[in-house]
C-alpha cells in the first residue's frame, strides 16, 4: 500500500455498460507507467476512473493511501491529479497564457501561479513567444505542448495522459516522448495510455497489456521481447 | 518574421483600445457640454440618453451571449422586468434607491431561474426557449392588468429623485444617465478581464474541458446570467424613468432585434463592438428621421435596413467590427 496510486479490484463502465473486469495495478512515485492494449481494451476507461468520469460498480481507488473512489473533480485536482484527455483540447479563442492560467484557477496564491507559469514557458519556450496568440492558431503539436502545460500548472503529482501522441508527425511523436521522460525526472508520477506500443514500451518503467477490460501482461521493458507483445502488437519482430 | 508582424498587431490593437475608450470618453463630454450649454438642443441630449440606456443592455447581454457563448433573448424581458419593477415600486411609494435596488436584483433573480431551467440545453435550443421566456413575460405584462394597465401601459411614473435631489430636466437626466453607462461599462470591463471572465470565455469554448479541470459551468453560467440580470434591470429603471411611460411594447422583438443587430454589427465577445455598435445603430436609426419618409414607412424602413446591415455584415465581416468571435 506504500504506492502514490493503488487500483484495487476495479469494476467500471459507462451506465450499464461493463468496461474493466477487477483491475488491479499501481504507479509509484517518479514511474512511468503506460498502458497499451487494442482498441476497447479500456485502457481510456482506467484514466477516467481514476479521475471519476466513468462509473465505478465495485473496487476502490487509493492515492497516497487515501481512498479517492468518487471523489469529486476539484478535490482529486487538489490532492494533486491532472488529467489531459485526449485530442488536445484546449480553449479555442483564449490565449497560450489565457489557456495556462485556467489551469490554475485552484491556486490562490499569485506569486506560486506566476512561477508555475515561467516554470511551464522554460519546459516548452515555444509556448512563451506564442503565449500571446489565440490557441486554435496553434499547430497539433503545440495544442499537445499546450495542454500539456494547462495540466502541469497546478502543480500535480501524478498525470494521466491520454494518446499524447494522436495525430501527430513521427518526429513530435519523439519529442512529446522525451518531454514525458523529461517530466518523469522533475519528480512527477506518469501513467500515459498509448496505441503506439513500441514507443511506449521503450519510455515506460512498466507496462500493463489490456485486453478485454482486463489486464492481460504486466511487466517493465523486457516486455518488449515477450512473445505475445511481439506477435500481436508489434508485427511480429522489433 | 511571421511572429514578430503579429506580435507588432496585437501591441497596436492593445494601444488602440485605450485609445478607443479615451477618444469616447472625450467626445462624450464634449457633447454633454455643449447640451449643457444649450448648443445642442433637447433632442441631441434625448438621443444621448436613449444611446446610454441601449449601452447598459447591450455590454451587459454582451457579457452572457459574447463572452459566455450563451444564446439569450430573454434579455429584452428582464429589461422589461426592471422597468415594470422600478415604476411600480415608487409608484406605491417606495424611494428610488429601494425602487431600483430591487429593479435590479428581481431581474437577475429571474435570469438565474431561467438559466437553471435550461442549464441542460446548448446553442439553438437555448435561443429557442429564452426566445419564448421573452414572450411569456410579454404576455404578463399585457394580461396582468391589475398590476401592468396591460396594453394602456403605465404612465405618469415620476421622476427619479433621491438625497433632496429629483432629476428633473432631459440634461440632468443626460449627465445621470452617462454616469450609470460608464459606471456599467468599467464594472463589465473589469469582469471581462478578471479570472472569471477568462472562465466565462473557457465555458463558451469547451465546457467538458473546463469540468476535467474541477470547475462548477453550472454556477458560472449562474453568476454571468445574474450579473446581466442586474444590468438589464438598472437599464429597465432608467428607461421607466425616463420615458415615464411604459407599456409592453416597448419589451418586444423590435427591441430585441436591435440588440442583436447592435451585437453583431459591433462584434460578440468585445466590450468595444457593443459601445460602438450602439452608437452606429442609433446614429443610423435617428439619421433615417433626417430623409423625407413619412413616420409609417419609417418604422418598417429601419427594420429593412436593420436586416440590409446584418446580412452584409455576415457576409463580410462575420466577426462584427471589434468581434473575436463567429455567431455559432
Amino acid at each position: 500500500m506504500s504506492n502514490l496510486l493503488n487500483l484495487n479490484n476495479i469494476d467500471a463502465g459507462y451506465g450499464e455498460f461493463d468496461v474493466l473486469k477487477n483491475i488491479n495495478m499501481y504507479l509509484d512515485k517518479h514511474e512511468i507507467v503506460a498502458l497499451i492494449g487494442p482498441n476497447g481494451a479500456g485502457k481510456s476507461t482506467i484514466l477516467k476512473s481514476i479521475f471519476n468520469i466513468s462509473d465505478i460498480k465495485s473496487g476502490k481507488i487509493f492515492f497516497e493511501e487515501n481512498d479517492i473512489t468518487n471523489k469529486q473533480t476539484y478535490e482529486l485536482l487538489n490532492l494533486g491529479i491532472s488529467y489531459v484527455p485526449q485530442g488536445r483540447i484546449n480553449f479555442a479563442t483564449l490565449t497560450v497564457k489565457d489557456n495556462l492560467l485556467i489551469g490554475a484557477e485552484l491556486i490562490k496564491d499569485k506569486k506560486k501561479v506566476k512561477d508555475n507559469l515561467n516554470y511551464i514557458y522554460s519546459l516548452f519556450s515555444v509556448l512563451k513567444t506564442k503565449r500571446k496568440h489565440l490557441a486554435y492558431s496553434l499547430s497539433g503539436g503545440e495544442q499537445q505542448m499546450l495542454a500539456l502545460g494547462r495540466a502541469l500548472m497546478d502543480n500535480p503529482k501524478v498525470l494521466l495522459l491520454d494518446e499524447p501522441s494522436l495525430g501527430l508527425s513521427p518526429k513530435l511523436v519523439k519529442e512529446t516522448f522525451e518531454t514525458i521522460t523529461k517530466l518523469a525526472k522533475t519528480g512527477l508520477s506518469i501513467l500515459i495510455v498509448e496505441q503506439n506500443a513500441k514507443q511506449a514500451l521503450r519510455m515506460a518503467d512498466r507496462t500493463y497489456l489490456l485486453e478485454n477490460g482486463q489486464i492481460a501482461l504486466e511487466g517493465n521493458k523486457k516486455l518488449l521481447n515477450h512473445p505475445k507483445i511481439k506477435t500481436i502488437y508489434l508485427g511480429g519482430q522489433i | 518574421m511571421g511572429t514578430i508582424q503579429k506580435n507588432n498587431i496585437i501591441e497596436t490593437l492593445k494601444d488602440s483600445q485605450k485609445a478607443f475608450w479615451l477618444i469616447l470618453f472625450v467626445i462624450d463630454i464634449i457633447f454633454i457640454f455643449l447640451c449643457l450649454q444649450g448648443i445642442l438642443n433637447e433632442y441631441f441630449a434625448h438621443v444621448l440618453v436613449v444611446i446610454n440606456i441601449y449601452l447598459i443592455l447591450s455590454i451587459s447581454l454582451n457579457l452572457v451571449m459574447g463572452f459566455t457563448g450563451l444564446l439569450n433573448l430573454s434579455h429584452i424581458a428582464l429589461f422589461g422586468v426592471g422597468a415594470y419593477t422600478s415604476a411600480l415600486m415608487i409608484m406605491n411609494g417606495y424611494s428610488y434607491l429601494l425602487s431600483l435596488l430591487l429593479a435590479m436584483l428581481l431581474p437577475g433573480v429571474f435570469a438565474v431561474l431561467l438559466m437553471f431551467a435550461t442549464r441542460k440545453l446548448k446553442s439553438d435550443y437555448l435561443m429557442l426557449v429564452t426566445f419564448g421566456f421573452s414572450f411569456l413575460l410579454y404576455s404578463i405584462f399585457i394580461s396582468w392588468t391589475s398590476l401592468t394597465r396591460g396594453p394602456l401601459g403605465l404612465n405618469n411614473i415620476p421622476k427619479i429623485s433621491f438625497f433632496d435631489f429629483t432629476i428633473y430636466s432631459t440634461n440632468q437626466f443626460l449627465v445621470f444617465s452617462t454616469i450609470m453607462a460608464i459606471v456599467s461599462i468599467i464594472i463589465i470591463y473589469n469582469i471581462t478581464k478578471s479570472s472569471f471572465g477568462r472562465l466565462l470565455q473557457a465555458v463558451r469554448d469547451d465546457e467538458i474541458s473546463l469540468k476535467l479541470l474541477g470547475k462548477n459551468i453550472e454556477l458560472i453560467k449562474f453568476k454571468a446570467m445574474f450579473i446581466s440580470g442586474l444590468f438589464a434591470g438598472l437599464a429597465g429603471s432608467l428607461f421607466a424613468h425616463y420615458s415615464q411611460y411604459i407599456e409592453p411594447n416597448s419589451f418586444w422583438i423590435v427591441d430585441l432585434i436591435f440588440l442583436l443587430t447592435v451585437l453583431i454589427v459591433g462584434g460578440l465577445a468585445s466590450n468595444r463592438g457593443a459601445v460602438f455598435g450602439v452608437i452606429i445603430i442609433m446614429i443610423l436609426n435617428e439619421s433615417l428621421r433626417l430623409l423625407p419618409i413619412p413616420s409609417e414607412i419609417l418604422g418598417p424602413t429601419r427594420q429593412i435596413i436593420y436586416a440590409l446591415i446584418l446580412i452584409l455584415i455576415l457576409l463580410y465581416r462575420p466577426k462584427g467590427i471589434f468581434g473575436r468571435i463567429d455567431l455559432k
